[in-house]
């Protein structure tokens, strides 16, 4: 596949959370606002790309039965940094996200994608897929995010869309609403496939 | 010993503040092993030994090795090791007892060290300051609400495939519908807790 | 067998050297962090020690802090104290400032994790500000900022006509007010504490100035941040704090659809201030 291909294709067509199924728990809980859906979906991004990068330069050296567990150290890693760096430079949205911020190391998405991709390919195109898995699991974020903040609270990141008058339907927000909206979505993405074919 | 506040907390953990249905952890389980119920019960059973035994272990390890040597922002990888070693452990354990287990599970054994579930309650116990004994109970009740939780989605699951339902909503999407039922219905245990 | 046990030890070895790199250049950032909210919350909760020094004193049941105006410890402005109580899905920590008298004058959630949607609205601003508005700011047509309190009369003053054309200066303006940066307030808006530039530098050297100076950008700072249903509890004594479906004037208004999460924080305020009382063996009498 092109690179451009590879970068893309984490967007619609292999959407990891919404045509592959994957990495769903920080989708869910994350999700109430804005703010934290796009903080997530780029620390997540960081350390996919992170190991990637890395599982692809020692890919030669790790004997294979030891590879899964090498595989978790690594993005073990990048998670600590990731939470190290938000907890200093950005602490309200490192209280937001709370125990997420850890659980990115079992994300299935990344340790996915390390098995499936990055132990098998170059460091370059590596990190295209990492880039692009990551920011397809950022729009999906995104987009869960704004639907249920705009719904829950007629406010998106500090703006108030639907005025005073709104009544918000708090379910949006509570977690029912959570599993609901993301049903959906995938259903959306499912019809869209099937348009497609 | 108090009791009460044990029984409170194990209530929380199993009802009101459900692992899967509240706090949105060890979701990938839930969707794919809860397609028939000795399945899922299998599943639950290891799921609520894993997490007890990862609960104690983490704990342990957090307290008297992380803490006094002031390294705590090892535990991810730390917490994450002890897992998978456990979870192999259970996998051959599973194994040599009840193959026909073994064979059912399948991928999902494997899939438990990546269970959100499992990492998640232990950081919690050290998050909320948790002692042993409350640990204990927190983790042993987080693990029983995952089966309960469990065990009710493959029994709506098995009769939801017989439905009819439209296509693109077919498999998870409906799952994910009759999952946010679920979580309104437990909603409804919130005063549970309040004085 | 052996091999393995090597490779997978020397991959966690260099992980963990890395990760102690990174912790050892992050973690002055992150005691930074934690420091200046802990100033800002004691600060919020007692405005009028924000520009002079608190005191920790450690009592006997408990520990608490005492605000002077001035930093060498005069001009008793009141006390500080945390309070914590148990929500609906978490503990909720609450810092209180208490005047002389046994008023509440301010209060800064400092931790809470309830529900998104209901229980964190303990903590948020009415915001005002809408699609329409960031629009206008973005093109530039932001309108001019007055952030001028008179000390004497209490009244907001006309500034120095100070247009802020761009939504920069805005949001740089909004930054420094939020880091109690009076450097930087008086760097952007000329005059935003006096009648003209020249006489800032004056302002500035005079002790009592300074003070009126700290004291407007916290009043700024609060006049922004004090979320609806803590502002309730400002003004009142631990006696009048009792949540209510509407609001009278003794009494809280609770957030919608959060009961458990309001009473957690009225009950535990009401009990700290009690137990201050206990501690220090009585408020002073509000003098006529």
């Amino acid at each position: 596949m092109s690179l451009a291909r590879e970068f893309t294709k984490g967007f619609i067509r292999e959407n990891p959370v919404l045509r592959l199924v994957l990495g769903l728990c920080p989708v869910l809980a994350v999700t109430t606002s804005l703010k934290n859906g796009v903080g997530m979906g780029l620390a997540a991004t960081f350390v996919l790309v992170g190991s990637n990068v890395f599982v692809s330069l020692i890919r030669k050296g790790v004997p294979s039965r030891i590879r899964i567990p090498c595989y978790i150290v690594i993005i073990a890693s990048f998670v600590t940094v990731v939470d190290l760096v938000m907890a200093g430079y950005t602490p309200e949205l490192h209280k937001s996200l709370g125990i997420f911020i850890p659980l990115i190391v079992v994300n299935c998405i990344i340790l996915g994608r390390a098995e499936a991709f990055a132990s098998k390919n170059t460091v370059g195109r590596s990190f295209i897929d990492g880039l692009g898995m990551g920011l397809g699991f950022t729009f999906a974020l995104v987009i869960t995010a704004s639907i249920r903040e705009i719904i829950g609270t007629g406010k998106i990141w500090d703006l108030v869309l639907l005025g005073e008058h709104y009544n918000p339907v708090l379910i949006a927000i509570l977690s029912p609403g959570a599993f609901i909206t993301l049903g959906l979505l995938i259903g959306l993405f499912n019809l869209l496939e099937q348009r497609r074919t | 010993m108090d009791w009460g506040n044990l029984f409170a907390l194990a209530i929380a953990a199993i009802l009101i503040n459900n692992v899967v249905l509240k706090r949105f952890l060890g979701l990938c389980p839930f969707l794919g092993v809860s397609k028939q119920l000795d399945a899922a019960l299998g599943m639950g059973m290891a799921v609520i030994f894993v997490m007890t035994m990862a609960s104690i272990v983490t704990f342990g390890i957090y307290h008297h090795i992380l803490a006094p040597f002031g390294i705590q922002y090892l535990r991810t990888i730390a917490f994450i090791l002890v897992i998978a070693t456990l979870v192999q452990f259970v996998e051959m354990v599973i194994e040599k007892t009840s193959p026909g287990l073994y064979r059912a599970l399948g991928i999902y054994l494997p899939l438990i060290t990546t269970n959100c579930a499992v990492l998640g309650v232990a950081v919690l116990n050290i998050d909320n300051s948790y002692s042993f004994v409350e640990m204990v109970v927190h983790g042993f009740s987080a693990g029983l609400g995952f089966t309960i939780a469990l065990l009710l989605m493959a029994g709506i699951r098995e009769r939801l495939d017989m439905a009819d339902i439209p296509r693109s909503l077919k498999g998870v999407p409906i799952a994910f519908i009759v999952a946010g039922l679920m979580a309104m219905a437990f909603q409804g245990f919130s005063g549970l807790a309040g004085e | 067998m052996i091999r393995l046990t090597l490779v997978l030890a020397a991959v966690t070895f260099a992980a963990s050297l890395a990760l102690g790199f990174v912790y050892q250049t992050a973690k002055p950032k992150i005691d930074e962090a934690d420091r200046l909210k802990k100033e800002r919350a004691r600060m919020i909760a007692l405005p009028e020690a924000a520009c002079g020094v608190f005191v920790e004193e450690e009592g006997e049941a408990m520990t608490y802090c005492r605000g002077y105006r001035r930093a060498d410890t005069t001009g008793f402005a009141g006390y500080v104290v945390t309070a914590r109580g148990k929500g609906y899905s978490s503990t909720i920590e609450t810092v209180v400032g208490v005047d002389p008298y046994g008023r509440i004058a301010g209060l800064k959630i400092t931790s809470q994790q309830e529900t998104p949607g209901l229980g964190t609205r303990i903590e948020e601003v009415l915001s005002t500000r809408t699609v329409a508005d960031a629009i206008a700011e973005m093109i530039g047509r932001g309108e001019p900022e007055q952030v001028c309190v008179d000390m004497e009369t209490d009244s907001t003053v006309d500034c120095v006509e100070v247009s802020l054309r761009s939504g920069e200066r805005c949001s740089e303006l909004e930054k420094a007010v939020a880091e109690l940066d009076t450097a930087r307030v008086m760097e952007i808006v000329p005059g935003a504490f006096g009648t003209s530039a020249a006489d800032s530098t004056a302002y500035l050297a005079d002790p009592a100035s300074a003070f009126t100076l700290a004291r407007a950008v916290v009043e700024e700072l609060r006049m922004r941040n004090t979320p609806w249903f803590l502002a309730q509890f400002i003004g009142k004594e631990p006696a009048d704090l009792l949540v209510r479906a509407e609001e009278t004037e003794n009494n809280i208004q609770a957030i919608t659809g959060a009961t458990i999460s309001s009473v957690a924080v009225t009950e535990s305020v009401r009990e700290a201030i009690q137990d201050l009382r206990k501690e220090i063996g009585g408020f002073e009498e509000v003098p006529e």
